[in-house]
Order: C-alpha cells, then structure tokens, then sequence
C-alpha cells in the first residue's frame, strides 16, 4: 500500500489558491521528523508485546507501519511546496495530509493504550512513543492550517501505459504484501493496529486523489486490473509456508464471498431482497453430502463429482424456481418474508427428514459426517503438494479450486451487469411498473435473477459440504442469511469489489478477534442499523446506487451524470 | 370428538398469542408500510420486562394481584423499546429506499436478541441509561423554564441547546465523579451529588451559554440554565438510588439459557378437566386477554381521537397531514399500541410455557406475521382472524396430517406453507385490505 506512483510529467503551474498560515508547512516538517525520529526509539519497555517495541534504533514492526505513514506525509507535504509542486496541481495534497495526520495520531494513542494495557499501565510506555505521538499530533495541526487548492481534473492526467499497468501491478503487489503481513501477527493488539494502518493509508490515498487516478488507469487496463488481482490472490496460500491456521479462515472466506456474490446477483441487480438465501447454499451442500462416500450418505449412488456439482446446483435452482415462480408476482416487502419462510422450511425439513418424521434423507440434527476429501480427475484435495520448497497443505487445494469458483461467479456477475439483462435487473429495481410498461419482462428476468442466484449457491455448496467435512441444519439458519446480506450492505449493493470486501471483513475480524466473540453479534445488528442510517450505500459504492439512496442530492446527479459522459467519451 | 375438541382448545390458545403479535405488525405496516421485523423481540423483551418486575418487586410470592403490575412492567419495557426504536431507527429512514428499513430491522433484531443475552445478568448497562436519561430530563426541565426559547424549531442547532445540554452534562459529570468515589447510598453523599451538580451543571451551562453566544439564534437565561442542572441532577441521583437499592439487590439470572417464569397463582396451576379435554388455566388467560384487548381495541379504533387519527393516517398520510393530524405522533401510537398487546403475549406466553428465553422472539414473530398477512396485512381486525386461524391449522395439522408429515415436528413448516400458499393465491388477506403495492 505504500506506493505513490502519480502523474509528474505533465503538470503545469499550480492554480493559486487562499494561501495558508506560513508556519503550517515547517511544522508539518518537523512532524515528520519527530515521528520517525520517535519511531527508532524504543517505544516500550516491555519487549514481550507487540512484536517487540523495546529496542532503539531498531524499529519493530509497527514501528515501521509509523515510519511509513511519516514518510507518505512527507512526500504529500513535499508535493505542497518543495520539489514536488508539480505533483500537487494534481494531488488534494492537503486532504491527504490531514488524513494522514489525524490518522497516525489515532494509531499512536491507540499504540500507547495498547502498550499499557498489554503489561501493566503507562509506566511501560518509552519516550520514542510519545515523540511519535507529538509529531504525529504537529503534522495534523500543520494539514488543518494548509489551505485547500484547486486542483485538475485527473482524468486529464495520461501516462505512459507502461507504467499505469506497473502501478496496478504494485499496487496488488502491497495489497497482497500486507495482507500476508496482517495475517501473519499473532496478537489481537498488533492485529487491529495494522488494520488501522491498512484504513488509514487506503482512506488518505483516496482523499489525495490517488486512488482516482488509479480507478481512471484501470478503466483503461481492465484486464490487467482483474488479472493482477488474481495472480495475488493466487499467490497468496505461497506466503503462509504451509501453515493451515490462515488457509482454512482464506477458504471459508472465500465460500462466504462466493455466496455473497450469487447473493449480490440477487439482491444487488434485481433488487429482490431474499432472506433465505443461505438453503440453497444447503441444498447444494446437502446434495453433495447424500451423495458423497460418506459412511453416514444415504443415496447410494455416488457420481464423479463434477456430476454431483450439477446436480447439486441444478437441486437448488430447482428450489428457487420453485419458490420464485409463485412468490415474484407478490410486491417486494413480501418476497422478503416468504424467502425467509422458504428458508425455515428448509432447516426444518432437514431437521426432521431423519427416518424417525419422513423418509431418512439427512440424518435429522445429525446430519452427515465424514464427508470424504475430494477427487477430481484422480486428484486428491486432501494431499500435501511442495512446489518451489513450499508446502502447500490440504486447504491450500480447496483454496486454489474456490478461487476458480469465485472467478465463475465474478464472471458470471460481470457478463451478466452489462449485458441486456443486467438492464433489465436494473430498470426493474429502480420502477417496476415503468420497466413493465417498456418492454422489459418483467417475471422472466425476476426469475431469472432467483435460478442464477440459487444455482451459484448451490455450486459454493457442494465444495463447502467437502470442505468442512459435514453438513448438519444449524449451519444453515436464518442468521447465517443475514450476515450474507450485511455483507452485501457493508460493502455496496451490485458491486464487486464491495461484496468481496464486505465478505472478507465479516468472516476474517472475528476469526481474527476472537476476544470480541461473544459481542459478535451484537456489534453485527449495531453495525447494520447504523450502516442503513449513515451510508446505506455501502463502502464501496456503485454510484447509481448511491443515487438511489441519495435522491434530494442534485450535485451528486451531475456528477453521476458527467462521470458516465466521460466513460462514454473514453471508450 | 374429545381429540377435535381438545386441539380446537389448543389452537385456539394458540391462535390467541398469534393474534396478540399480530395486531402489531398489522397497525404499522398499515400507516407506515413498513414490516417491523424487529416486533418479535418487543414480544420478548415484554416477557422479559414482566419477568423483571416479578423479581425486582415480589420475589417468592404468588398472589394472582401481581399479575396485573407485571403486564403494566412488561407493558413499559416493550413499549419503551419500540418507541425507542422507531425514534432512533425507523424514523430517518422513513423516505429511503424500502430495502432499507428491513435491513435496519434484522439489524434491530439481532441486536436485542444478543443484548437480552448478554446483558440481563449484568444490570450495570442500566446505571448508564439513567445517566442519559438524566440528561433528558435536564434538557426538557430547561426547555420548559425557558419560555421564550423555541428550541423544537427546525432552525435550532446544537449551539441553542448547548446551554441546557451543558448544564445537564455538567451535572451528571459531577454524579459520575461522586459515585465513582463512593457508590454507597448516604446522606453525605447523596446531598454532595445533588448540590455540587447542580452548582457546576449551572456553571458549566452558562459557560457553554457565554461560548457559544456568538452562533446562538435564541439566549437563554439563567433561571432555565439553573433548572436543567438541578433536575437533572435529581435525576442522576434517583437513578443511582434506584439502581443500589433496588436493581443491585436482585441476583439476576442468566438469560444465556431459560429462564423459569413466575407461577401465579389461578392463572397457572393444576389443568382443569371438562369432558375429556384437558384446558391449562393460562390457556384461558390467553383467551380472556385477547377477547379483553379486541374490544378495547376496537373502541380505540373508532371511538377515540388517536384511533380516527391512525385510520385517517392509514388511509391517506398526506392528506390527514393537511387535515392536522400529527402524523408522527400517529406512527409513535402505532408502534406503542403493538408494544401493548406484545407485552400481553409476552406474558401469556411464559405463563404457559413456564420459562422464557431471548430467541422465543424470532419464530413467534414471524408466526405472528403469517398470521397478519393472512388475515390482510393493514387489517386490524384481519390479524386477530388470522392469528385464530393459522393456530387452529397448525394445531390440526399436528392431529390429522396422517403418514410421518404429520405430528408436532412438522407443525411449523406448514405454518409457513400456508403463508406462501395466501401470499401466492390470495395476497389481500382472509379478510381483504388495500394492498399497497411499494415495489
């Protein structure tokens, strides 16, 4: 994340602007300096916590996480005034810096209550702390005096392919540098303090503008953006040498994803909320279990598993059709309810198919253990492989074929959004009647939208039956459904990146923060009311969503508008 | 005969609680169009508040007269919460997209769900509320004293409030200070709390007042600024005195599992024999409830000003808006009224289960809403029809469905059946009502 490749070539003189306070740069200098001068010192005494922080002139690793936030600070304070200037008629170099400011000083105060919570009180907090936290506290009182500017547009700004394509690049590069890093801390402490890293870091490039640039050179380079996220996330299971503890959190994240993703189709496209999604993930789950080699399976006829894919999928299409075709006709607030009926007549069944209620299907609240590893084509998901001197263990297989999955499924969301249908989903959600009077078939494309989602649960399913090794009703209740739909809130309804972002945060934070466990769920409802009431349109957010949401909003409509001008012009 | 009769019993038991929920899903989605998810939990945060009153007040006993002030406790606790509700979640949101407030409800739900859970056994969370609460009472003790001031007007800002906030603010850090050096109950203290926050509260109000003069639309003087303070350190300290005496007394149990419910005496207690059907006394307290509450209900609906107010509103919110009806007030009455006869369920509902626990909510709610989309969803009579319905069916299904889909184990997934089955075939309801159509 710490690469701030932007446009120099072309700038020319800066547009003047209200000029500031002249002491406001000098002080962000020295700001700068005292955080990393603090970050060589030692900043505890104690050198048993945080990776330890206890020795001078050796920084540690989140002493490195400061020293890095300093020197992005430094090089937007040089892009105000300084050999950088050219940089800064394209740059908000400003909000970045007040970002950065007020972000490094959370993280310090965040660093000092950690030190002294982690052994006992203030008295274990070292001077080089507190030097940070000062120079910290000076670069964001210098951003607040810094004037605001005009800047150029930056989609004007044009570089040489060449190198667009290498920001990308390393930009996935840190992404994925990070990831592996923040995986890799054992503690909680050192955990959340890289996540704020991470927030604040993402949060201050976005302010700067860089991340727009960004987003204006992938518009160009699509396939090198979608290529190089997944060369990371390929690469990803080669940073962890064989550990399994991160590779089993990255696979049930990305069925989770996967999930939400068909979810998104739904929800997200069509705007049909379903609240029962999560049965035709068990069925295709349950489907592939019955069929399995399992001792406990009880049809005895056990097909390639390719075949039970299909079958698995084809099962839950069947499911939402069924459930879809009679229920698309009642208004939406309806839907809701009857998916969510339709999935409690699914755990229930479940429940009860156990031979003592119904024929014996499912083994009642047992349900089916010892499900098999997977075999395709002779290859056995459950082996240990070493390539390139890394062993590469069980989950790292069922990491490799979700990713394959997941790569379906985005392709599947993506072909289908900007196809003829997508439209129509579109046009659908936003006035049905309107869509209806304009030709759109209206109950074919509902329908539509129902089968697709629930096939692509089904197929996330049957790989999830044989990579937890069991399937049993209470891994398929209504809270499950709705964690799928918060991560589809989260992150923003009908995008990719957003879902994928959403789903991640759900599932990694408390497999990561176990202390939290027990308010879990809590902080979940907490988090659903408040993201509905401050930014329904999710972290990330597609922007004819953001004006759905926002309606009163006349200048976000301009903007909306002149931003899909200029995409059209682009092409 | 006797099996027919003894699940007519059951049903209509049965159908009784179902009513009672569903009335208040029925009053909201009427003016607001909107589907309270989160009423099932006002359902169960009413058996929790009788359950509360039980012990706070008659711990042990079983005299049939606490009866009464328990459903008047578990009538505060979820009428308290749905108000609380639509105030701080529903209201916002009241022109976004409808995904919107659905998403706020699951959100709601989960939430008092884990909240009950986690916290029933750990009563501190409610010292925190009085202290927010003291700050409201100052606040609204200032704005009364201070008569000139409009401080409802859509032009205050925070800086016209500052000053009674800061006064209540003031005061209520003075309490906190006070009780964090000595939380027992003395006169020395009590008095220290009271006096000094109401010295500092006024100090720290008029202070605010002088900081913020240059903003403020409106002055306030000082006798408000004084009020606000005083009060709401009396609050603080009635609150704490509550709190010690009374709430810290009481050896909550975990609601992590059940929790037993009180016996009473008549309403709970040997079954009564008529014939060969066997009728539990709370069974007949569900019944007597729900006849009581229709007929009230109905002379609320039509013989009251707030009733007309609410048909008026469901009818037509814009217009009954230019007639003079507040019409928020009216959705705050709406929520309320489900509030009060969840309550009534949530009580029945222990007496006849005899134990009562956090996740009782979800599936009862969404019976309850079954039960109102069957008899037509915005039809108040149609929700107590419908309620007494779908209990009589799942009760005959439970009897008479031969074969293995038959007996209790099944009886839920044909509730649900029927719900997909009237949604499908007959969406108005059993009773019909004006189908609003938000797609």
């Amino acid at each position: 994340m710490t690469d701030v490749k932007t446009p120099v070539d072309q700038a020319n003189e800066a547009p003047v602007g209200k000029p500031g306070k002249p002491i406001a740069w000098p002080l962000g200098i020295a700001g700068v300096v005292l955080a990393v001068a603090g970050s060589f010192l030692s900043w505890s005494y104690d050198g048993t916590i945080l990776n330890d922080l206890s020795i001078n002139f050796y920084p540690g690793g989140l002493q490195i996480l400061a020293i890095v936030v300093a020197l992005l600070a430094l090089v937007l304070l040089l892009a105000e005034k300084g050999p950088l200037t050219r940089l800064g008629a394209w740059l908000d170099a400003t909000q970045g810096l007040r970002m950065l400011g007020a972000g490094l000083t959370v993280y310090m105060v965040l660093v000092v209550v950690a030190i002294a919570t982690d052994s006992d009180g203030l008295i274990n907090v070292n001077p080089g702390a507190y030097v940070s936290l000062v120079g910290a506290l000076l670069i964001a009182v210098s951003a607040w005096m810094l004037p605001l500017r005009q800047l150029r547009d930056l989609s004007e700004a044009k570089l040489p392919a060449w190198f667009e394509i290498l920001s990308i690049a390393a930009l996935m590069a840190a992404v994925l540098f990070f990831a592996a890093y923040a995986l890799g801390l054992e503690d909680a402490w050192s955990f959340v303090l890289a996540l704020v890293f991470g927030a604040v870091v993402v949060v201050a490039l976005f302010r700067c503008g860089v991340m727009t640039w960004v987003g204006h050179a992938s518009q160009r380079h699509k396939r090198v953006l979608t290529l190089s996220a997944f060369v990371a996330a390929f690469l990803f299971p080669f940073t962890q040498n064989g550990s399994d503890a991160n590779m089993s959190i990255a696979t049930q994240v990305l069925i989770f994803a996967a999930t939400a993703m068909g979810l998104n189709i739904v929800v997200g496209l069509a705007g049909l909320l379903d609240l029962g999604y999560i049965a035709f993930l068990g069925s295709g789950a349950y489907v592939a279990a019955t069929m399995s080699n399992s001792a406990f399976a009880t049809i005895g006829w056990h097909p390639p598993f390719l075949v039970v894919m299909l079958i698995g999928s084809a099962v839950a299409a069947t499911f939402g059709l069924i459930i879809g075709s009679p229920t698309l006709r009642v208004s939406g607030d309806y839907l809701a309810i009857v998916t969510l009926g339709f999935g409690e007549i699914f755990r229930f069944s479940m429940f009860n198919l156990d031979g003592n209620n119904g024929p014996n299907l499912t083994n009642g609240p047992n349900g089916v253990p010892g499900i098999p590893e997977l075999e395709i084509g002779g290859f056995n998901f459950g082996d240990e492989h070493v390539v390139a001197g890394i062993e590469l263990g069980r989950f790292t297989n069922y990491y490799f074929l979700l990713l394959v999955l997941i790569g379906i499924v985005i392709l599947v969301f993506a072909r289908l959004n900007n196809s003829r249908i997508g439209r129509g989903w579109v046009a659908i959600r936003e006035d049905e009647k309107a869509a209806e009077a304009m030709g759109v078939n209206v109950f074919g494309l509902k329908l539509l939208a129902f089968a697709i989602g629930a096939f692509l649960a089904g197929l996330a399913g049957t790989i999830k039956a044989h990579q937890d090794a069991a399937v049993s009703p209470d891994q398929y209740i209504f809270l499950e459904s709705a964690f799928l739909l918060a991560a589809i809130v989260l992150g923003g309804m009908g995008t990719i990146a957003g879902v994928l972002l959403g789903a991640t945060i759900l599932k990694l934070l408390p497999e990561k923060l176990r202390f939290f466990s027990e308010y879990r769920l809590l902080l979940f409802g907490l988090l659903l009311v408040l993201m509905m009431r401050f930014r329904p349109e999710g972290l990330v957010a597609s922007r004819r969503r953001q004006l759905e949401f926002h309606e009163e909003d006349e200048e976000l409509a301009i903007e909306v508008e002149e931003e899909r001008l200029a995409v059209e012009e682009a092409k | 005969v006797d099996q027919f009769l003894q699940q007519l019993v059951n049903g209509l038991t049965l159908g009784s609680l179902y009513a009672l929920i569903a009335v208040g899903y029925t009053v909201v989605y009427g003016i607001v169009q909107l589907i309270n998810f989160a009423h099932g939990e006002v359902f169960m945060i009413g058996a929790f508040g009788a359950l509360t009153t039980y012990l706070l007040f008659f711990d042990g006993h079983s005299s049939v007269w606490i009866l009464p002030i328990m459903i008047v406790g578990a009538m505060i606790a979820s009428v308290s919460t749905a108000v609380a509700m639509e105030r701080v979640a529903y209201r916002p949101l009241r022109n976004a997209p409808r995904l919107a407030p659905l998403i706020t409800a699951i959100g709601i739900s989960v939430f008092l769900q884990e909240f009950i859970r986690l916290f029933y056994e750990r009563p501190g969370w409610t010292a925190v509320t009085f202290a927010g609460l003291a700050i409201l009472v100052g606040y609204f003790a200032g704005g009364r004293l201070s008569a000139g001031a409009n401080l409802d007007h859509p032009v205050s800002k925070w800086y016209d409030r500052a000053p009674l906030l800061g006064a209540s603010a003031g005061a209520v850090v003075v309490w906190i200070v006070v009780r964090l050096i000595s939380p027992d109950v003395t006169a020395l203290y009590v008095v220290a709390a009271i006096v000094g926050g109401a010295l500092v509260g006024t100090a720290a109000g008029t202070l605010a007042g002088v900081l913020t003069k240059r903003h403020a639309r409106v002055s306030i003087s000082l006798r408000p600024v004084a009020g606000a303070a005083i009060a709401a350190a009396l609050a603080a300290e009635i609150g704490w005195i509550i709190f010690q005496k009374l709430i810290n007394k009481v050896e909550w149990p975990s609601a992590k599992q059940r929790i037993p419910f009180p016996q009473i005496d008549v309403v709970t207690g040997p079954a009564l024999q008529a014939g060969g059907v066997t009728i539990q006394r709370s069974a007949i307290f569900t019944v007597a409830a729900l006849a009581v509450c229709s007929v009230l209900l109905w002379f609320f609906i039509n013989r009251t000003r707030l009733g007309r107010g609410m048909q008026a509103v469901s009818q037509d919110p814009d217009t009954a808006r230019l007639m003079g009806i507040n019409v928020d007030r009216i959705i705050v009455v709406a929520f309320a009224l489900g509030a009060v006869l969840a309550a009534i369920a949530g009580v029945s509902q222990g007496l006849q289960n005899n134990n009562i626990e956090f996740r009782m909510g979800f599936l009862a709610g969404l019976k309850a809403f079954t039960a109102a989309v069957l008899g037509g969803i915005g039809n108040i009579y149609g929700a107590v029809v419908g309620g007494l319905v779908l209990g009589l069916v799942e009760a005959m299904a439970t009897q008479y469905i031969p074969g293995q889909f038959g007996g209790s184990t099944w009886k839920d997934v044909w509730a649900f059946v029927i719900l997909i089955l009237v949604l499908v075939f007959r969406p108005q309801g059993l009773l019909g009502a004006r189908v609003v159509d938000r797609a």
